[in-house]
């Protein structure tokens, strides 16, 4: 793991430690079952398939880990889906003995979201400096609850407080992820700690640019979201290329009606990012960003809003640029999700593969000037 | 081509000469003027209360600076003109001036956490109070520097008796009144976009220290650029906070409470959906919250000036009012298409076909057979089915333009015969008496006809939902309801154009797109609890459709309600809390609409009427009153069994 050091160009993670499949798969015992490494495993205890997956794999690994699991709680769930997540919490508790599980109250009793600040109160009470590494699951989080948790430990990182190596993974599945439909909220919110300045006096003449993450299911939502955000232009953002050569069609043509008279698109404002790299939409947002920040400097600014309501792998690219450029992420949050008992089974978890992302840490020797090259980084 | 039906919300439209170019000024003169003219829209606290899409925020954005000064600038538009008199009459504007420097504040969520810091709520209250009056205050400066001023040319008018609170919100000079506000909204901000709230101690003094500005202002006065000294008319600041049904009640009782206070000069207005009320707030219109004893001095009736886009006394009225707002809009809307306006097709009204499409001939020998089998199944003499069709053409006789086709006049023979066989005494097998008079007259009139027309509909597919009218009457008195259902018409119209066709909807093709419209909106439903008011909503719709699919049509055009006693109306947010909740959020998204106190047979009853997305989505009259009688464990029993 142990490599020479690169400089760093512009951007934090333009050249990024990840891995991806079987690379990732071998990082996990190669990188945290070292003797030293002391590491703190944050996931979700959720209905979702992919809960257990990167447990199983540091179990596997002979991997010691402390485990904090978060369990979700919204109001009045399935019943299937809450034996779902009882036999995932329960394989998770056996597959880590060291652990902890934290139930999360997504919703106030007045159907307010205060998921993302509750998680991040509960993992602050816990004595998280004890560890060398903390690897951050997002695959079976909601992005209100992982967003704030990720820049938690990123930010304590960046202080030089303990945990210094910040990871994050998730298991790779669009498919699964467009089958996990949400029932959204009333109200759109921004995550938690992703505010971006939103609403300050000083980035009232900004220009607004929202980038949406177009998905299946999520017209009404992403419709919300748009007129919260009532922004300048509009990119959305199509998963291509992706496993489905023509999700992208099939995208354009669920939205059409947004695209060609809600929101006023120009084609020429289409995204594409590949559906498994993350850092592919990271850099190009990145890319988008320090263009407009040059255009609009002279008249207020320009702010870049985000929307990642699709698959997970593209909500890391979303968050890796937020984090970098401190981006408000404008989001519904899922009052309850729709997620039928046959379709449960439908992806065996042992196809999904694993994506890895080193967010802070020893790789990352000087973060201001150099960044490291390793096997695996891509 | 972009459709703006689809674009929906007006306040979308970025450029303020875009949004006044579609906005209609009837709600100003249905619900502002009277509160204005009264006195009782400026000088205390004024709730705005309605469902989403109702126009809360359009009207909001009228009373924006930036916004009146470009009404003013284009004053010798045809456009500009009606509502430029709408707002001279709420007194916004006199004398091609502003009066009201207007602000909006959204109350996002943001607001709302402060309620889940951990601090006492006393000091949870204070930031979030001194936040919005931080924002208030760059707001109002903001418009009036985007409405043309320099901030070298804004003077601001301080209450003589506030000398120490001036000190405080950064003195009178403007400049550096904007920089304290700034500061004070920065020290807040990090604040609440801390990822872990900091301890009370860590706080910064900036965010704790004593800021209340509207304890300071009384107005604003303006001058052009050179002018010396400041001169014209005082204008009142006003400030519009928006959306405050995100605030937790808490926060909510808070500032109305701190809002209501009679000393402040400032306007203010708080706009809120119903799901911000209680349970018992929107069920019973008791808000007892503000107001009551423990507030010394404050009453709500007198401190408080209530107005209601939706609901209300004159329902009859408001229907009217709303079908000319909404023509009026969809006008409006219709002339930003190309396609239209090149046509000179100015009008979704002559769109849309008026003349009823009859049941093929196959469909009426079906209805004719149906029609003797059912006399002589009831006995019914040929002279008695005589009586009744000269009864029919008699009413047609006495209305005019009436669908009044054959088989409309069939549907409704249909009803009379089965009428006058529950109107017979019951024969006995031996004893039959010649063609019996019935114990009551039977007699044809407007809801037998329709009900004939809802029994077509449901029976052979015949049209019923067409014409401009009927697309308002659906909207439930709702302006976003209407373009989303208008929305399919015009897109449609515009195909037809196209491709060389004349642009006019028939009545078939209107049905259907409604009707098709009706079931999307209902599946795309996400609201909190809507899988229990759906399933509700599905209950009442089967009963209601089976009482209007009576063959005597009993209650006319059919039912549209449940109708619930009074008193036990009243008991339900005690006795069964889910159906009230669940009731709340049916009304606050417009799929059930309540009418309390409708005196039916000598009793007092509280309808809860299906909205008009759920009428065209079940085949239910368009007409209001028929209902069915229920009792409220009824209709809890229903949600239990969920």
């Amino acid at each position: 793991v142990a490599a020479p050091l690169l400089p760093v160009p512009v951007h934090r993670w333009q050249r990024c430690i990840w891995h991806r499949g079987r690379d990732a798969s071998d990082f996990v015992p190669a990188y945290f079952g070292q003797g030293h490494r002391r590491v703190l495993l944050v996931g979700g205890a959720g209905f979702d398939p992919r809960s257990t997956i990167l447990c199983a794999l540091l179990a596997q690994s002979h991997v010691g880990i402390r485990a904090l699991f978060i369990r979700e709680e919204r109001p009045n769930p399935a019943t299937h889906l809450l034996s779902a997540a009882d036999a995932n919490s329960s394989q998770l508790t056996t597959l880590a003995t060291n652990h902890q599980v934290l139930p999360i109250e997504i919703f106030g009793s007045d159907n307010a979201v205060i998921g993302g600040r509750n998680a991040v109160r509960a993992i602050d009470q816990h004595q998280v400096s004890d560890f060398t590494d903390v690897i951050v699951d997002l695959s079976a989080l909601s992005i209100g609850t992982s967003y704030p948790i990720v820049r938690y430990f990123r930010q304590r990182a960046m202080n030089g407080l303990s945990p210094p190596n910040v990871h994050v993974f998730v298991a790779q599945n669009a498919e699964l992820d467009e089958r996990i439909s949400p029932v959204t909220a009333e109200s759109v919110v921004l995550v938690h700690g992703f505010r971006g300045g939103w609403a300050l006096d000083q980035s009232a003449s900004a220009a607004k640019l929202w980038l949406p993450q177009l998905a299946r299911g999520r017209r009404q939502a992403l419709q919300r979201i748009y007129e919260a955000v009532s922004p300048h232009d509009t990119c959305p953002v199509f998963p291509f290329p992706s496993r489905r050569p023509r999700l992208g069609d099939d995208l354009a043509e669920h939205f059409l009606v947004e695209l060609e008279s809600a929101w006023e698109v120009d084609p020429r404002n289409f995204i594409y990012a590949a559906e498994d790299d993350p850092l592919d939409l990271y850099r190009t947002l990145m890319r988008i960003d320090d263009l407009r920040q040059r255009v609009f400097a002279e008249t207020g600014g320009s702010v870049l809003v985000l929307s990642p309501t699709g698959s997970k792998v593209l909500a890391l690219g979303a968050l890796m640029a937020a984090l970098e450029r401190d981006m408000p992420v404008a989001y519904l949050e899922a009052i309850a999700y729709d997620f039928p008992a046959t379709q449960r089974g439908a992806t065996p978890p042992a196809d999904q593969e694993l994506i890895h992302v080193w967010l802070e840490g020893d790789c990352y020797a000087d973060s201001s000037s150099t960044a490291p090259s390793v096997a695996g980084n891509r | 081509m972009a459709n703006p039906f689809e674009k929906r919300a007006t306040e979308y439209l970025r450029d303020d000469e875009a949004f006044l170019a579609v906005v209609t000024p009837a709600p100003l003169i249905t619900f502002f003027q009277k509160p204005a003219q009264e006195g009782r829209l400026y000088d205390r606290l004024a709730t705005i209360i309605g469902t989403p899409g109702s126009g809360k925020t359009t009207l909001a954005r009228l009373f924006q600076y930036p916004t009146l000064r470009t009404l003013l600038r284009n004053r010798d538009l045809s456009t500009a003109r009606p509502l430029l008199d709408a707002l001279t009459q709420c007194f916004a504007v006199a004398d091609q001036e502003p009066l009201v420097v207007g602000c909006r504040l959204p109350l996002e969520a943001e607001y709302r956490e402060f309620w889940e810091f951990p601090y006492t709520d006393e000091l949870k209250t204070g930031l979030m109070m001194a936040l919005l009056q931080a924002r208030a205050v760059l707001a109002w400066l903001r418009n009036l520097q985007a409405g043309g001023h320099r901030l070298d040319d804004i003077e601001i008018v301080p209450r003589a008796d506030a000398e120490a609170a001036t000190a405080a919100a950064g003195g009178v000079s403007p400049a550096e009144v904007l920089a304290r506000a700034r500061e004070v909204e920065l020290a807040i901000y990090r604040v609440s976009a801390a990822l872990v709230a900091p301890e009370v101690s860590e706080l910064d003094s900036l965010a704790v220290a004593a800021y209340r500005p509207f304890d300071v202002v009384e107005g604003f006065r303006v001058r052009t650029a050179g002018e010396v000294p400041f001169q014209g008319t005082l204008l009142r600041p006003l400030a519009i906070f928006d959306d405050a049904h995100t605030l937790h009640p808490a926060q909510l009782l808070a500032l109305q409470r701190w809002l209501a206070r009679r000393e402040l000069k400032v306007a203010r207005w708080i706009l809120m959906r119903l799901d911000a009320l209680k349970p018992s707030d929107v069920l019973t219109e008791s808000n007892e919250d503000v107001g009551t004893d423990t507030e010394p001095g404050l009453k709500r009736d007198r401190e408080i000036t209530e107005i209601w886009l939706q609901g209300g006394d004159d329902r009859g009225n408001q229907r009217r009012s709303f079908r000319k707002m909404a023509k009026d809009m969809a006008d409006r809307y219709l002339a930003q298409m190309d396609v239209f306006s090149r046509r000179r097709l100015t009008s979704l009204s002559d769109l849309l076909a008026t003349n009823a499409e009859p049941l093929t001939e196959g469909q009426l020998t079906r209805l004719r057979h149906m029609i003797d089998a059912a006399q002589r199944r009831h006995n019914v003499s040929l002279e008695r089915r005589t009586q009744l069709e000269s009864e029919i053409t008699h009413y047609f006789q006495g209305s005019s333009g009436e669908d009044s086709g054959e088989d409309v006049r069939l549907a409704m023979l249909s009803i009379l015969i089965e009428r006058y066989a529950k109107r017979v005494p019951q024969a006995t097998l031996f004893d039959k008496a010649e063609d019996p008079e019935p114990t009551r007259p039977l007699t044809a009139d407007s809801g037998v006809a329709d009900g004939a027309r809802v029994h077509l509909m449901q029976k052979f597919d015949r049209p019923y939902y067409f014409t401009i009218d009927t697309v308002c009457d659906a909207s439930s008195e709702n302006a976003e309801q209407f373009l989303h259902l208008a929305s399919p018409l015009v897109s449609h119209s515009e195909t037809q154009i196209i491709r060389g066709r004349p642009p006019t909807l028939r009545g078939r093709m209107q049905h259907q797109l409604l009707r098709e419209r009706a079931t999307r909106m209902l599946e795309e439903w996400d609201f909190p609890h809507h899988r229990l008011v759906r399933r509700l909503a599905d209950h009442i719709g089967r009963e209601l459709i089976e009482k209007t699919l009576e063959p005597n049509a009993s209650l006319g055009s059919g039912a549209n309600a449940v109708g619930i006693p009074q008193e036990d109306f009243e008991s339900v947010p005690d006795r069964y809390p889910e159906l009230a909740r669940v009731l709340q959020f049916g009304i606050a998204y417009n799929i059930f609409t309540l009418v309390p106190d409708h005196s039916t047979k000598r009793r007092l009853w509280c309808l809860i009427e299906v909205g008009g997305v759920l009428a065209l989505h079940y085949g239910l009259s368009l007409r209001r009153g028929g209902f069915i009688e229920r009792r409220s464990e009824d209709l809890a029993r229903v949600l239990s069994e969920a």
